[in-house]
């Protein structure tokens, strides 16, 4: 017989290693299968809601020990909390997953496959997108129609909108953003802003979204979306924020799978804009890996120079360079710090950072 | 009526991993169903599952369940004890 329990992860590396796999970092929580010798023959290991560094013993496989462990992490998981889980593993070995149970979310040939477990997943992402979307285009044929709008969407009097999409960090919201911003609510019918939603940038995912809110509410076509795990989050996308740029290669393949195939189609999205970030690698990789991957689906990808000013781009890493990395600066800004913050900053965002106490 | 979010069996082959969550009153059962044998066994795993509910008097409820070719009794006997869980009788 074979039994399951709580291991350090450091007994599970020669495992890992046998099996020609990477020991996962930030791990919260290892198990271990054990044989009757006592030998370990499978491990995996829990960060956060990721189940990484799934190993067995390739003279046990066949043995039904990947059932067994992920039961195991599954109850670990679902005592602390957490209902859904997500795993990362080798598109050829997604089917063995979703034997399981587990769902497939996207597949990326050669590098991964994302499997998710549980609820909510992105079955409840789109329920919530659809809503959205419903909403969106209810005012869009309401204002073409002036409000005969059921009778005009079924006559096809009025053309389906265009509809566009964004996906920004906006750490903080710059000129730069709102510029973007407005040129695609000038040049679509309808525009989804998808904020990263990722603590784990300077300014908090509440208050991002609330500067992006605030920040546009003045466009009455543009529809403000938390991007959930779903959209360049470390769930698709972990090497943005560590900058390992080959590892990005794979990570923005599965973040362009996902946005083709589940988020674009529920929204009717057919363009997509970018602005096009000189000064970092990864985005650059980002920007490629987009641009050859959404006109596979008919998705226009539009990538916008920067805004400048005095010659150099507006940017977010400029205002919190700005800030000194911290935002113990703006609890006595001086008058200097202002002049040059808002030079960067639309008045929406400067009020906010002013005004409103942020999440620290 | 479920009170809380609870689970019982395993994923191992011939067992069945059911976990159940409670919903609005009048509901329904929301069921989402996963199987090795679904072409063959589909319907019938899920009649197992939907008659248990309604001996057990659960009305409102929603089930992810993920089978692994579990026979009738098993099915029966872990969705009783993700019920009781559920119920807090455990």
């Amino acid at each position: 017989m074979y039994y399951a329990e709580s291991i350090r992860l450091s007994q599970a590396e020669p495992l890992l290693f046998q099996c020609g796999l990477k020991c996962p970092a930030d791990v919260d929580y290892t198990a271990g299968v054990f044989d009757d010798a006592g030998n370990l023959i499978a491990a995996g290991s829990l960060a956060g809601d990721m189940i990484q560094g799934v190993a067995v013993n390739p003279d046990c496989q066949g043995e039904d020990l990947t059932g067994k462990l992920l039961t195991h992490l599954i109850g670990v998981a679902a005592e602390k909390g957490t209902h859904a889980l997500y795993l990362f593993t080798k598109p050829e070995k997604a089917v063995q997953f979703q034997g399981l149970g587990f769902r497939l979310v996207a597949s990326v040939r050669p590098y991964a496959a994302l499997l998710e477990w549980g609820s909510p997943g992105i079955a409840q992402f789109k329920e919530r997108l659809s809503f959205i979307r419903r909403n969106a285009e209810l005012s869009y044929y309401m204002e073409k129609s002036g409000g005969r709008q059921f009778m005009a969407k079924e006559d096809g009097i009025i053309p389906d909108p265009a509809v566009a999409a964004l996906v920004m960090n906006c750490n903080p919201f710059t000129k730069g953003h709102r510029w973007l911003v407005e040129k695609a609510a000038a040049e679509n019918d309808l525009v989804y802003l998808f904020v990263v939603e990722e603590n784990k940038s300077l300014f908090s995912f509440e208050d991002r979204l609330a500067m992006v809110r605030r920040g546009t509410a003045d466009l009455s076509n543009v529809s403000v979306i938390a991007g959930s795990r779903y959209c360049v989050s470390s769930l698709t996308f972990p090497s943005y924020f560590t900058k390992e740029e080959n590892l990005a290669k794979a990570q923005t393949a599965m973040d362009a799978e996902i946005f083709c195939r589940h988020i674009a189609p529920q929204l009717g999205i057919t363009r997509r804009y970018l602005g096009t970030e000189p000064l970092s690698p990864v985005t650059a990789v980002y920007n490629e890996t987009l641009k050859a991957r959404l006109p596979k689906d008919g998705i226009e990808v539009l990538e916008m120079p920067r805004l400048e000013q005095d010659g150099q781009p507006v940017s977010a890493s400029r205002v919190r360079a700005l800030l000194g990395d911290s935002l113990e600066t703006l609890q006595n800004p001086s008058a200097q710090l202002i002049s040059d913050l808002s030079a960067l900053l639309p008045q929406s965002t400067l009020d906010y950072l002013m005004k409103e106490d942020l999440d620290r | 009526m479920i009170k809380q979010k609870a689970c019982a069996g395993t994923l191992e082959s011939s067992d069945i991993y059911v976990e159940i969550a409670p919903a609005a009153a009048g509901s329904g059962i929301r069921l989402n169903l996963t199987s090795v044998v679904m072409q063959q066994f589909g319907d019938q795993i899920e009649s197992v599952i939907r008659q248990t509910l309604d001996q057990l008097d659960v009305k409102d409820a929603e089930l992810t369940v993920s089978d692994r070719g579990a026979v009738d009794c098993t099915i029966r006997a872990r969705v009783e004890t993700a019920v009781c869980r559920g119920k807090g009788e455990e």
